[in-house]
């Protein structure tokens, strides 16, 4: 069990960092740039995590990026990589409901540490990254809870079964459409984005992780980016038989989510919000109606 | 009347103890009813008076699963507060009052009659009133308002009490429910009746929405242990008061015709409740009022699970009830140790003590995981059964709704911890303040023990609910094992969550620590970048935290929203009213040709009748 999480969580890091890469790529030439190589996060983040320093607000700091990677990491490890049972691990525990509770711990841990920075334009980044996720749970709840009622159980492997004649990504098509905005939220995309660290905190007390917190966080970044995919391809998709067959599913959904970012600007948090507790939610509502 | 009797007892005999020993002796006169529900088990007994005329009139005491788990809920917290109050509280009179307080609970949890039930309501809401009179803070409008909602309550119960007697043979609440509860299709108007008499009595002391009113200042106001008694225990009143009318004596879940009717209407009410005071919660300026915000939402969320009206629903009510009762026993604590150390009760003036007081900051991070119902912690398991009962009960949307309000919750969370112990040290507090003492930190690590404990064994109240719960609604969910619990739709694995947990958390910790590089710790909090700009006040955000929230327009609306505007239109309406009226009595010109008129045209109106 343990050596089938190691891999689920080795799997998980190269596709999510490979997958960041593509998207760096993709951005660049829209931007009319070349690009980094697609393997350049994975060189970034080992040369951050072996770093021979870094700055720290003490334990509360040291412990923010540790708890938002456990939470990425125990996210993933609850969700089933495949839907033949193989490499469960202790996803055979794994149901909706903790998983969705799982994904809400690790920005807490992120929350902690920038908040005992003391940097005041952290605190409102974090206020509003909160924000945001509230206003993208509701459309993702609204979906993945009408999933849960139409197939009776929150257990992800049973949802998964439950598609063998047709994925629930046909036969709701409305649920996918609106878990699909919140996903492009989820994953840090436009027009649901917050920004990050480097043009917020402009003055204030020093409050950016560096070295091998900086480190931590990419790896973990890019595991809890696969493992949204892949509960995605598992709820909607019927889930993988093998690991080119999940690369790929996985791959669509995360370029769907991809153009969408290129393609539209940045709401600001209130817009995004305005917007996601009303049109996607009204599409997911619809898709419930309309099954009932 | 042994639970009645004890703590009535303790109080007066506090009034006899020298005050140095007050405390102590209201401490160690609080383990005997604990004591005594462990030796001598819950009271059970009935008497008819079988006076002329009186033969409907019977007392009683009962010791059924619902009233015992409460009375251990009462039993068991009075002592974790009074620990606190040794360093705390030392005043004769709050020991009086409190121990009389516990003996109307006692009093309305026991009761197996009406009448009891009633007295010990009256007496809940005297004692609170005269408790919340105590603190120094007390404004006299805010002690007016507790006051008048108490009687509204009160009036609105004794009208659904008196419609019970008109149709039941005694007082007894097994002779109301073998009347009232297999109700014919004939009696659901009288039924509908009451339990809206009923529901508007428990729903405003459970602070549901537009009948909250009351609720935050009174909590803000309060002597500071006092508001964690109000907000953990003297709020569950209603939430058993509840589920002891609407399922086991009146049984509305099996009246065909109110069933359904009254079952959205508890989960309206309490959605809407959650929704309205989670967002009022975050932009709150004082941890207390944000903590009380964040009970009237709590409260919300076991009134939806009530509604539900399913046997998971209705344990799922009961188990939050426990959690939040720790938590917000807790979290008040916590708070009281913040205000006694560094004097200021506002996020504006407090920030930064993580490092001066670490065991508070981690007891309180522990209370708020709990309190967002994030795994392993205890809090996600009693969401965790609701959640499965909605699916249960066909309501994937309010579920979702229910959800979002959590997610919501993590806002008013890190607020809390953010504006108490993170962030940037106000100037204007002291540089000295270290941790509080034991007498603060022992109640909530129990507390924290708890709470882990139930995180990692999830299913360990479940057999005491399903003994509570059997025989009035279909059984619950078969358990595997103390370490998952079962909601009918899925199954927490709260063991091996909780051993994954540590086993991911220890491996990268270790790597992280085992990694070459080493962290440098910035002790200068003067280490600022000012880019252009000196900052010339504090940078702490404690208190404008999410207030940005105002300009979703959603969130804008329910923050703007004021319900004191509806409460000051009735009353300038009933004082036009009382214009009127006074009217009449002046002797004035004006007055009496208007009573001459009435008069006339009331007399003609005879006639011609």
């Amino acid at each position: 069990m343990i050596l089938q999480s190691l891999l689920a969580v080795v799997t998980a890091y190269l596709t999510g960092m490979l997958y960041y890469g593509i998207y760096r790529n993709i951005t660049a030439r829209f931007h009319k740039r070349i690009g980094p190589p697609v393997t350049q996060n994975i060189y970034d983040s080992f040369k951050l995590l072996f770093k021979k320093e870094s700055t720290s607000y003490g334990w509360i700091f040291y412990m923010g990026p540790i708890v938002m990677a456990t939470a990425s990491i125990l996210t993933l490890l609850f969700i089933p990589l495949f839907n033949d049972g193989e490499m469960e691990g202790v996803s055979r525990y794994g149901d909706l409901f903790v998983v969705l509770y799982l994904m809400a711990m690790g920005p807490l841990g992120n929350a902690l540490a920038v908040g005992i920075s003391a940097n005041p334009f952290g605190a409102m980044g974090i206020g509003r990254g909160l924000t945001r996720m509230a206003g993208l749970e509701l459309p993702f709840y609204l979906s993945l809870m009408a999933l849960v009622y139409f197939s009776g159980s929150s257990d992800i492997t049973q949802i998964m079964s439950a598609q063998e004649d047709m994925p629930n990504m046909m036969r709701y098509p409305l649920l996918f459409t609106a878990s699909m905005i919140s996903l492009t939220g989820f994953l840090g995309k436009s027009p649901f984005d917050v920004v990050g660290a480097p043009v917020e905190v402009y003055s204030g007390p020093a409050s950016e992780f560096g070295g091998k917190f900086l480190g931590l966080l990419m790896s973990q970044s890019a595991i809890f980016t696969f493992a949204k995919l892949l509960l995605m391809v598992d709820l909607f998709w019927g889930g993988a038989g093998s690991l080119a067959e999940l690369l790929l599913k996985s791959f669509i959904l995360f370029i769907i989510t991809v153009f969408i970012g290129i393609v539209y600007g940045r709401f600001k948090v209130h817009q995004a919000v305005d917007f996601l507790i009303k049109i996607p939610s009204a599409i997911a509502v619809a898709g419930i109606l309309l099954h009932l | 009347m042994t639970y009645t009797l004890l703590p009535l007892f303790s109080a007066l005999l506090i009034l006899s103890i020298p005050r140095r020993w007050t405390a102590l002796s209201s401490l160690l006169l609080s383990l005997a009813p604990p004591l005594a529900l462990l030796i001598f088990g819950a009271p059970s007994f009935t008497f008819h008076p079988s006076a002329q005329g009186l033969e409907w009139v019977a007392f009683g005491m009962q010791n059924s699963g619902l009233s015992t788990l409460m009375g251990w809920l009462v039993a068991l917290s009075a002592p974790l507060l009074l620990v606190t109050a040794l360093k705390a509280e030392s005043r004769k009179r709050f020991h009086f009052y409190f121990h009389a307080l516990n003996s109307s609970l006692y009093t309305l949890i026991f009761a197996a009659d009406t009448l009891l039930f009633f007295t010990g309501w009256e007496m809940m809401g005297i004692f609170s009133y005269l408790l919340l009179s105590l603190s120094g803070r007390m404004e006299a409008k805010v002690l007016l308002r507790y006051i008048l909602f108490a009687i509204a309550s009160a009036l609105s119960l004794l009208g659904g009490l008196v419609l019970m007697a008109k149709h039941s043979p005694s007082t007894l609440f097994s002779d109301i429910a073998s009347t009232l509860g297999a109700s014919s299709s004939a009696q659901s108007g009288s039924l509908a009746a009451i339990a809206l008499l009923l529901f508007f009595a428990f729903a405003v002391k459970a602070g549901s929405i537009g009948l909250h009113y009351w609720v935050a200042d009174s909590y803000e106001k309060a002597d500071d242990l006092f508001s964690a008694w109000l907000s953990a225990v003297v709020g569950k009143a209603s939430i058993y008061a509840m589920i002891l009318f609407f399922i086991f004596v009146l049984s509305i879940h099996e009246n065909r015709a109110l069933a359904e009717l009254f079952s959205y209407l508890l989960m309206l009410v309490g959605l809407s409740t959650s929704i309205f005071a989670t967002i009022k919660a975050a932009v709150q300026e004082s941890p207390k009022r944000l903590l009380a915000y964040s009970s009237i939402a709590q409260v919300g969320y076991i009134v939806t699970a009530i509604g539900l009206m399913n046997s998971v629903g209705i344990a799922g009510a009961l188990y939050h009830a426990i959690i939040h009762t720790m938590v917000k026993l807790l979290l008040f604590i916590n708070v009281a140790g913040v205000i006694s150390a560094t004097g200021r009760d506002s996020f504006r003036s407090l920030g930064a003590l993580a490092y001066r007081m670490p065991f508070s900051f981690i007891s309180l991070l522990i209370a708020i995981i709990a309190l967002a119902g994030i795994p392993p912690i205890g809090g996600f398991s009693s969401k965790f059964l609701i959640y499965g009962a909605m699916i249960e009960g066909g309501h994937p949307i309010l579920l979702s709704a229910m959800m979002f309000a959590s997610a919501s919750a993590f806002i008013y969370c890190y607020k809390l911890i953010f504006g108490i112990y993170l962030g940037a040290r106000p100037q204007e507090m002291r540089e000295d303040i270290r941790e509080v003492s034991a007498h603060y930190l022992i109640p909530q690590y129990i507390i924290v023990a708890a709470l882990v404990i139930l995180g990692l064994l999830p299913s360990l109240p479940m057999t005491l609910l399903d003994t509570i719960l059997s025989g009035s609604v279909s059984g619950l969910p078969a358990e595997e094992s103390l370490f998952s619990l079962s909601n009918g739709v899925g199954r927490y694995e709260g063991g091996v969550l909780m051993a994954a947990f540590i086993v991911v958390f220890a491996s990268i910790l270790a790597a992280m620590v085992s990694l070459p590089g080493k962290s440098r710790k910035i002790n200068d909090p003067s280490n600022i970048a000012y880019c252009g700009e000196r900052p010339e006040s504090s940078l702490h955000y404690g208190a404008s935290f999410a207030s940005e929230l105002v300009r979703i327009p959603l969130f804008g609306a329910i923050i703007r929203t004021r319900v004191a505007t509806i409460y000051e239109g009735l009353s300038s309406l009933l004082a036009s009213l009382s214009g009127i009226v006074r009217m009449l009595y002046r002797i004035e010109l004006p007055s009496i040709l208007l009573i001459a008129t009435i008069s006339l045209a009331l007399l003609l109106w005879g006639g011609a009748g």
